[in-house]
Formats: structure tokens, C-alpha cells, sequence
């Protein structure tokens, strides 16, 4: 007789998912994870992360808690860097530093350059503290998203984040190989996939989610969504980018 | 993860290990990531990865699937273990979902995909006839009823219902490998052609109207008065559950008795998803509660 083993769903709550979306690249055996924030506390990785080494790091302008290395274990690290110093880490310390929505609200904080340059010099030190085959992984506002406009900071015109095509761009300029940028989809609150920016790949999930709602679009809305999935034009639409991208060997 | 599954590709002979990989990935809400990768020249690939559980028992009855049932099925093309992943590889259809609308439409669309469902019944119901291996119906129940009358996450009315059931109804049900979850969102189509997904539970029950039950239900809004409603209706012509009838001919089953069993298909299908989500099993308990009282 079989028993009743109700499955757990290892990617039930929200946290669970965003964090298998930060797993699904990442390289076997990682010892060492940089989180990299501006906020108070960090927003994907804890002292439950799979990494010999978890360093959460808080990007300010005046440093209070410098990095001293706590030794080895589960329990998550926390120091402060400058905005715009090289990172206080050894080179190729880490396999994995992730930027959960790091460049854009650094891109926020130093107003005066524009987002793909804070962006790139951001990546740069990445890459630094990165081990030869590490990954950088992250999301941010998608530049082009309508929706992106409305949660744009009120004290700057412009939305301070990366689009679609300068996302990966800047990702290759700053050394890394391998890279992919996705939607996050359906968003920050319900992760629940990442679709390729790719045209063919962008049109075939989107084109599959707009079939499921047919019966509740009336024809001329249905008509309009079809010729922007054919255009492949969600991609620009949907408002959270995902991204990553490797560090060569 | 996403390197195991490159490794998989290489090793199924699926994509050059020079290929660039593009990835779309879902999660669902239990524990198995699905991935749609393509491999840049057109060619896609549906896998699915999972650390928690085999997917092997998945891809042998995948595969007799895509035996029996070559034009209503993707094609599985490897299995493999990598790093505590099993991971499970089919080729990849070009497909949107099927709605309700779309299989109760009066017009030749709608007639198609009905056709290519009672079609899909009929190879079924011819296939059992060859059908060594499948399931014996008074096994199967005796276990779904030992199951579900001892486990404290059944409803007691749930649990009632499945001890007082007289062991000779599904005495005389034909015995044909059933999908085993056959409902709408299981379903898709290429261009015209119908496909079938999600054969996990192919041939684990070969209780005759099973699949028609969960179908008709599917159509009918998944609830216990959609379920009221098959059981209470002789006639199901001019009801989204129209094609019942046809398809139980087409598995030599009566109708009436097809209409009888129908809590005894659901108590079937609340044994197969005993294992699945708390959500799942609750709104299939409240399903069956409500049908009873």
C-alpha cells in the first residue's frame, strides 16, 4: 500500500522561488556568495544559502562596518563599501555575487553618470572579486518598461536602469562571457519564470500566455496582443530584468 | 543546474557542446523546474529537472505514451542523473493551451479537436487489448481505498466514502490504461493537432472513464456541481460534456455506469494526487465533501 507523502514544494512561497531563480546558473560546489545592496538588509541570500561563504555587503557613502573576514561558516557576513571604491575583497574570492536590483538603485544614487556607465564600472569590480568561471547574477527595472516609468525615483526624469539590449551589452563590455538577460515573469511579487529577451524565445512564451487568457479579451484586444507578441514587443513591455552572466576561465 | 542540463543535451546527442543555449524556465509550485531551451537554430527542447524525486518512472511511461500514442505526444528523448538531478528531456512542440472555448466550438476547429479526442479514447481502449502490463482495477482500488481510509489527511467523509464502497462496482469497468490526469490544462494544440502532456500517471490506473470523467469535469468548471451535474444528467448532448458519451462507447463502457462511478473516479484521482501540493488535495476533498453531502 502506499502512503501518503504529501510533497513539500521546495518552490512554494515567494522567497523559494526567487532564490531557485538565483540558483538555476550558478556552478556546482560554490564556496564563496557576495550579495551586494543598498538597503538595510539583503533580499536573496541568508544563513540557509548552500555556500561555504556568505557575504552580504551594504554599498554606502560612509562606511561604518569595513570588511573583516569572519572565518569560515553558514552564518551570513555583513560589511559596507564605498559607492564607488573597489570592492574590500581579495581577487577571485567569490563564484557568486549576486545584484538583486543592485545597479539600477545604484544607477539612482549616483545621478550624475548614466546608468549603463555605473552599471559597467559596478561589473568591472565584480569581476575583480570574481573567481575565473564565477557568475554574476541580478535583476533590475527594465529601462523601456511603461511600468518601469511609473516606479522611476521622483526626483530624476529618467528611469536609472538598463534595457533590454544595453543589459547584456554592458554585462559583455565588463569581461563577461555567457551572457543571458531574461523577464521576470510574472514579477518581483510571483516569480514564477524567466523568459528569454531572445525574439524567437520572447514570442513563443508570451504568445502561450496570451492564448490562456484568450477567452477573456475581447477581439480587438486579443487582435493587439497577438501583433505585439508577433513583433516580439513584451519583451520591452514587462518590467523586470534577470540577467547573468560568467566570468571566463 | 543549467550546466547539467547542457551536459544532458550533449550527452542525449540533442545539441552540439559548442551550441549556444537559450533558456526560458518555470517553476512550479511543488519542486520540478521546467525549462524550454533552444539551441539557436530552431530546434527546442522541454526539460524538466528535478532534485527531490526520480523522474525515471516519469520518462518509461513517457515513453510508452509516445508508443502508443505517437500523434497525440511529444517525443522523449532521454532521461538522465546528474549531480542529484534527474532531469528528463522531450523534444519541444510548438503548441498554445486549449480552452474550453476552443473544444466545445460549434465549428470545424472545435469538431477536430473533439474527433482527435475521441481518437485518442479509441487507441487507448485498442491498445489495452495488448496491454500486458496494465494495472488490475480490484489492485488498484484496493490500494486507493487501504490509502485513503487510513491517512489522516483525508476528510472523513472522504474516508466513509471510501469504506463503504461495495468492492463489486469496478468489478465489471473495463480495463484500459488511463493518462490518469486528463484534464484541460494537460492539453495543447499544434497548428490542428491535439497533444497530450503530463504522462506521469500513464497506466497507473487502467480504470475505464477515469480520463473521460476528469475531462468532462475539466470542461464543466472542476467543482462539485459540475461533478453533480455529469452524475445527474442522462443525456449530456448540448452540455460542454457532450463527447462523455461518444467516448464511453468507444471504451465499452455504458454511460449510466459511467455517471454512477463518477465518485468513485474522483476518489481514484484523489489517490493519485496523494502526493501532490496540500492545495490540490484540499480542493479535491472539498470537491468530493460537497458532492456527498
Amino acid at each position: 500500500m502506499s502512503i501518503e507523502t504529501p510533497a513539500v514544494g521546495v518552490y512554494a512561497t515567494c522567497e523559494a522561488q526567487l532564490r531557485a531563480l538565483y540558483q538555476i546558473p550558478t556552478p556546482p560546489g560554490q564556496a564563496a556568495v557576495l550579495e551586494l545592496r543598498l538597503g538595510d538588509a539583503g533580499r536573496v541570500v541568508d544563513d540557509t544559502w548552500p555556500a561555504d561563504l556568505v557575504v552580504s555587503c551594504r554599498l554606502t557613502d560612509t562606511i561604518t562596518q569595513p570588511w573583516k573576514p569572519a572565518g569560515l561558516g553558514r552564518r551570513v557576513q555583513t560589511c559596507e563599501a564605498a559607492y564607488d571604491a573597489p570592492l574590500p575583497f581579495a581577487a577571485d574570492t567569490f563564484d557568486l555575487v549576486i545584484l538583486h536590483h543592485t545597479l539600477d538603485e545604484l544607477a539612482s544614487v549616483l545621478s550624475q553618470r548614466s546608468s549603463q556607465q555605473v552599471a559597467e564600472d559596478c561589473l568591472r569590480r565584480v569581476a575583480h572579486v570574481l573567481r575565473p568561471g564565477g557568475l554574476v547574477v541580478g535583476c533590475g527595472l527594465n529601462r523601456s518598461s511603461p511600468r518601469a516609468w511609473c516606479e522611476r525615483p521622483r526626483a530624476t526624469r529618467r528611469v536609472r536602469a538598463l534595457g533590454v539590449y544595453s543589459c547584456r551589452n554592458v554585462l559583455h563590455r565588463s569581461g563577461f562571457a555567457e551572457a543571458e538577460v531574461f523577464n521576470l515573469l510574472p514579477g518581483l511579487d510571483n516569480p514564477r519564470g524567466l523568459s528569454s529577451v531572445d525574439a524567437q524565445a520572447s514570442r513563443i512564451t508570451f504568445r502561450r500566455a496570451l492564448e490562456a487568457s484568450r477567452a477573456s479579451l475581447g477581439t480587438a484586444g486579443y487582435l493587439a496582443r497577438r501583433i505585439v507578441v508577433g513583433l516580439s514587443l513584451n519583451r520591452f513591455i514587462e518590467n523586470v530584468l534577470f540577467y547573468w552572466g560568467y566570468k571566463p576561465c | 543546474m543549467l550546466r547539467f542540463v547542457r551536459e544532458a543535451l550533449v550527452k542525449a546527442g540533442a545539441v552540439s557542446p559548442q551550441a549556444r543555449l537559450i533558456h526560458n524556465v518555470r517553476l512550479t509550485t511543488e519542486s520540478t523546474l521546467r525549462l524550454d531551451v533552444g539551441d539557436g537554430t530552431g530546434s527546442w527542447f522541454h526539460v524538466k529537472a528535478c532534485r527531490e524525486r526520480s523522474l525515471a518512472e516519469e520518462f518509461d511511461r513517457f515513453r510508452l505514451a509516445r508508443e502508443r500514442f505517437p500523434a497525440y505526444t511529444a517525443e522523449p528523448i532521454a532521461h538522465t542523473c546528474l549531480a542529484g538531478w534527474s532531469i528528463l528531456i522531450a523534444r519541444a512542440v510548438e503548441h498554445v493551451p486549449v480552452g474550453v472555448s476552443d473544444l466545445a466550438s460549434p465549428g470545424s476547429s472545435g469538431a477536430s479537436l473533439r474527433r482527435q479526442l475521441i481518437g485518442f479514447l479509441a487507441a487507448a481502449q485498442a491498445s489495452a487489448k495488448a496491454d500486458i502490463l496494465r494495472q488490475d482495477n480490484e489492485t488498484f482500488m484496493r490500494e486507493a481505498v487501504a490509502c485513503l481510509a487510513t491517512s489522516p489527511a483525508v476528510s472523513p467523509p472522504l474516508r466513509d466514502l471510501a469504506l463503504s464502497l461495495d468492492p463489486t462496482v469496478w468489478g465489471d469497468i473495463p480495463a484500459i490504461s488511463q493518462h490518469g490526469n486528463l484534464v484541460l490544462n494537460n492539453l495543447a494544440r499544434a497548428g490542428d493537432r491535439l497533444l497530450i502532456f503530463d504522462w506521469k500517471d500513464y497506466g497507473v490506473t487502467a480504470l475505464a472513464g477515469l480520463d473521460i470523467c476528469l475531462f468532462a469535469l475539466s470542461m464543466a468548471g472542476m467543482d462539485a456541481a459540475g461533478a453533480a451535474a455529469i452524475q445527474r444528467k442522462e443525456n449530456p448532448a448540448g452540455q460542454l460534456w457532450a463527447f462523455a458519451r461518444e467516448a464511453c462507447a468507444t471504451s465499452e463502457l455504458p454511460y449510466d455506469t459511467f455517471r454512477a462511478l463518477v465518485p468513485v473516479y474522483l476518489l481514484a484521482f484523489r489517490y493519485l494526487k496523494r502526493n501532490c501540493s496540500e492545495e490540490i488535495r484540499a480542493r479535491l476533498d472539498t470537491m468530493l465533501g460537497e458532492l456527498l453531502t
